[in-house]
């Protein structure tokens, strides 16, 4: 006998979905106390699954440090000797924090969070001149966002009202009425479109999330 | 020098001059802002609010003002605080809020005004999960049983919860309106990076949110509304040169733009990075 294939998948997908949608909108107690097991077990999942992530970064970065491979080889070595530094000071903070929280602390906030904070000062200088580059008054459009674009960054920075009083209430209108405007559409037209792909999903007549195209 | 070198020379001088001597141009205060303040001011004596972390400490210069002042203001309040989260680096991020803020804890005592569970793994089902048992963790982060916890015996589930917050730069605000607010009636306030705020300004405009804490802007906007001015109100200054020169950069390279375009000697496109 042939089975379909990923009909066993497919099932618990299925069963899955009318079990949440049944516990979102149902009171019962039965479909609350499913849907909460299954909540829960999501949550059980994800935890193993930072797990799964640091096998996974173990046999990524390994295998590049015994290979040598040109470029690159170093930086999977910082990486896994990073990844048990924090493992182990993670634990140590866990189990013994008056020896190691404060090493612990130390590189979370003085290392992680500054390179953290300078990544995202680069991307900063990067969509500053990006912005240079591209508000410029080629066509209607272009002239019309770039307008609304001045609008907007001045209407955030407190200097926008000391220009002129106008300015924040022009920026409020637009986030306010143009954004909220555009932005409903596309929410309520994508949330149609889950909820067409959910059906889908339930009636077996889709399976991406399977793997599958 | 390139021109994209310049400009960069010219962004980093406008940041650092109010670091170096602070302008102080005034801060007029958002109605999203007030609305965030005045609901949690208005809280009933003993309500409970639950303060989800979603950022890690990568976004605390445009979050960490904001965070230190809602926090101190909840602090100051009489309510009873849980701290949670899909951020990893919650607790460290709680440490750094206490530390970078000073914060005075005040009257306030660990297991009966304040609680902090610590970090749940697994986004959108993690925050339903949370909302349905608010015991979900077993134990707090310190490792203390939850049932051994005074201020956790009255809270059960999201209904027992007056208001929940989210310090965020995605679009979790949707998480809580989906799963705290629709099914339990948990009012939904955020604290937001400046990219998200257009995001959840739909949510807000309708009423679903109550009041949203713009980034940095929204920091100072805040540290004034509890009398504490602090990093956020210097860092106005830094947002107002930088978004000047922006403006003023724009403004010059479209006059040159339409000069050139006007008087024909417009060069061919340029392909250039960052």
């Amino acid at each position: 006998m042939a089975f379909e294939r990923n009909i066993g998948p497919k099932i618990v997908l299925s069963i899955t979905i009318i079990l949440m949608v049944t516990n979102y909108y149902l009171s019962p107690q039965l479909f609350q106390d499913i849907g909460k097991y299954i909540k829960e077990f999501v949550v059980v999942i994800a935890a193993v699954m930072l797990g799964l992530g640091f096998i996974n970064a173990l046999l990524r970065d390994i295998p590049r440090i015994t290979k040598k491979e040109p470029g690159q080889w170093y930086f999977s070595l910082l990486t896994i000797i990073f990844i048990f530094v924090m493992l182990f000071l993670c634990a140590g903070n866990k189990y013994m924090p008056g020896t190691f929280s404060g090493m612990y602390s130390f590189l979370y906030q003085e290392v992680y969070r500054v390179l953290g904070n300078a990544i995202g000062a680069f991307a900063a200088f990067f969509v500053f001149t990006a912005t240079f580059r591209a508000m410029r008054l080629k066509t209607l459009e272009a002239g019309a966002y770039t307008i609304s674009h001045i609008l907007a960054v001045l209407g955030n920075a407190p200097i926008g009202a000391v220009i002129w009083p106008g300015i924040p209430i022009i920026a409020d209108w637009i986030n306010e009425v143009v954004v909220s405007a555009g932005l409903r559409g596309f929410i309520i037209t994508s949330s149609l479109g889950g909820v067409i792909l959910v059906f889908r999903y339930v009636i077996g007549k889709s399976e991406t999330v399977l793997g599958s195209a | 020098m390139e021109q994209r070198h310049i400009i960069y020379l010219l962004l980093a001088i406008m940041i650092a001059i109010p670091y170096i001597q602070p302008i102080g141009i005034p801060v007029e205060t958002s109605k999203m802002t007030r609305d965030f303040y005045n609901k949690l001011k208005s809280l009933p004596e003993g309500s409970a609010v639950v303060l989800m972390v979603d950022v890690g400490l990568g976004s605390w210069v445009e979050l960490g003002p904001a965070t230190v002042a809602v926090v101190q203001h909840l602090l100051d309040l009489p309510i009873k605080l849980l701290v949670s989260g899909g951020s990893a680096e919650l607790p460290v991020v709680w440490e750094y809020t206490l530390e970078q803020g000073n914060i005075k804890l005040g009257d306030n005592k660990y297991g009966e005004d304040y609680v902090v569970l610590g970090f749940i793994t697994g986004g959108e089902p993690a925050a339903a999960a949370l909302a349905d048992n608010l015991h979900l963790t077993k134990e707090d982060q310190y490792g203390t049983p939850l049932e051994e916890i005074p201020m956790m015996k009255d809270l059960r589930t999201a209904a027992d919860v007056k208001v929940v917050l989210s310090i965020m730069a995605g679009t979790q605000e949707e998480w809580y309106l989906r799963q705290w607010r629709a099914p339990y009636g948990t009012d939904v306030g955020i604290i937001v990076s400046a990219v998200t705020t257009a995001l959840a300004m739909t949510y807000y405009v309708s009423g679903q949110i109550f009041g949203m804490v713009n980034s940095l802007r929204g920091g100072a906007e805040y540290e004034l509304l509890i009398s504490k001015p602090g990093k956020g109100v210097v860092g106005t200054d830094m947002l107002s040169l930088s978004h000047l020169l922006l403006v003023g950069l724009l403004i010059i390279g479209n006059i040159q733009l339409l000069y050139e375009k006007f008087s024909g000697t417009r060069k061919p496109e340029e392909k250039t990075g960052g």
